[in-house]
C-alpha cells in the first residue's frame, strides 16, 4: 500500500498502518535528526518525539499531500527543539581531528572511522547547511521540498547545498583517499 | 564526489549521499524501528489513561455536588420543628374544639 493509503488508514486510528509508515521512514528520520544533533541518543529521542507528535496530529494530515515531507518536517522541528533546549552547546568550529590522517587503518574499522570523520565534518557546517545537504544528497529531497521544510526560499536552499557540499568534499576527499 | 560539480547542482551527488547515509545510519536499525512502534503503542495507552483521567475530575466534582445536596437535605430535615409542634392541629381537632386560624397558620409555617 502506498503512503497515502496507509496515512488514510492511520487517520482512522489504524495503529498498524501508522507503524508501516514509521518502518518506512524511521532510518531516514534518524539520519536527518543526526544531521541536526551531535549526540546519537538525543537524535533518536528527537525522532521518537517527532513520530509521537505525528501520530497525535495524524488527523490533521491531508492525505492528498505527500506524507514523507510532512513527517520529516515534524521530525526536523523536534530535533531543532531538542537542540535549542540542549544546555551544553558544542563548538561549530572544525575539529582538529578532522584534518589528522590516520595511519594504516584496517578494513574492519574503515566504516567506523569514516562515520566518525563524517560526523565531525558535518558538525563543522552551520545547522541549516547540514540539514539541507543531508536531505538533498542522502535522502533525495528536491530543493523545493527542502525550502518548504525549512521555511526558506528555494534559492537559499541551493546556496546551503552548494556551500555544504563544498565544505564536506574538502574534508572527506583526503579521508577517502586514505581509506583506499 | 569532486569539486568539478557546477554550483547549485540540481542533481544529488550519489557518492556523497551514500557516504552520508553510511555515516549517519547508526546501529541496530530494526531495534530502533521497534522502539518507535512501541512508543506509538505506549502513547495510545497513555492517551487512553488521559481520557479516563479527564473524566475523573468532572466525575469527582459531580459526586461532591451530589454528596453536598444529600447533606443539605439531611441537615434541613434535622433543623425542622419538633414533632410535637406539628401535632398541634390534630390535638386541637381531637380536643373537639375547632382550631383557630392562628393555630393552623402557625403550625403550617412552623413546619417549614
Amino acid at each position: 500500500m502506498d503512503d497515502g493509503g496507509l496515512a488514510r488508514q492511520a487517520r482512522k486510528g489504524n495503529r498498524d498502518a501508522f507503524g508501516h509508515l514509521v518502518e518506512r521512514y524511521a532510518m531516514s528520520a534518524r539520519r536527518v535528526a543526526r544531521a541536526v544533533l551531535h549526540d546519537d541518543d538525543e537524535a533518536d529521542d528527537a525522532v521518537q518525539d517527532g513520530i509521537l507528535a505525528a501520530w497525535r496530529a495524524i488527523e490533521r494530515f491531508d492525505p492528498a499531500r505527500p506524507f514523507r515531507p510532512w513527517l520529516m518536517r515534524i521530525v526536523v522541528n523536534a530535533a531543532l527543539d531538542l537542540r535549542r533546549r540542549d544546555k551544553v552547546r558544542r563548538t561549530e568550529a572544525i575539529p582538529d581531528s578532522a584534518s589528522v590522517k590516520t595511519a594504516g587503518p584496517d578494513r574492519a574499522t574503515d566504516s567506523v572511522i569514516l562515520g566518525a570523520r563524517l560526523r565531525e565534518a558535518l558538525a563543522a557546517l552551520p545547522e541549516r547547511q547540514r540539514v539541507a545537504v543531508v536531505l538533498f544528497d542522502a535522502e533525495g529531497y528536491s530543493h523545493a521540498e527542502i525550502a518548504a521544510l525549512l521555511e526558506v526560499p528555494e534559492g537559499t536552499v541551493r546556496s546551503y547545498v552548494f556551500h555544504g557540499r563544498r565544505a564536506l568534499r574538502r574534508i572527506l576527499e583526503p579521508i577517502k583517499e586514505e581509506l583506499r | 564526489m569532486s569539486e568539478t560539480h557546477l554550483p547549485f547542482d540540481a542533481q544529488p551527488d550519489e557518492e556523497l549521499g551514500a557516504l552520508l547515509r553510511a555515516g549517519l545510519d547508526g546501529s541496530a536499525p530494526e531495534a530502533f524501528t521497534a522502539r518507535l512502534r512501541a512508543a506509538v503503542i505506549d502513547a495510545e495507552r497513555a492517551e487512553s489513561w488521559e481520557v479516563l483521567a479527564g473524566w475523573a475530575r468532572p466525575g469527582l466534582v459531580a459526586a461532591g455536588l451530589a454528596a453536598a445536596a444529600v447533606l443539605w437535605v439531611v441537615l434541613t430535615r434535622d433543623v425542622g420543628p419538633p414533632m410535637g409542634s406539628q401535632a398541634v392541629p390534630a390535638q386541637e381537632l381531637i380536643a373537639g374544639q375547632p382550631a383557630t386560624g392562628e393555630v393552623l397558620i402557625s403550625a403550617v409555617l412552623g413546619g417549614r
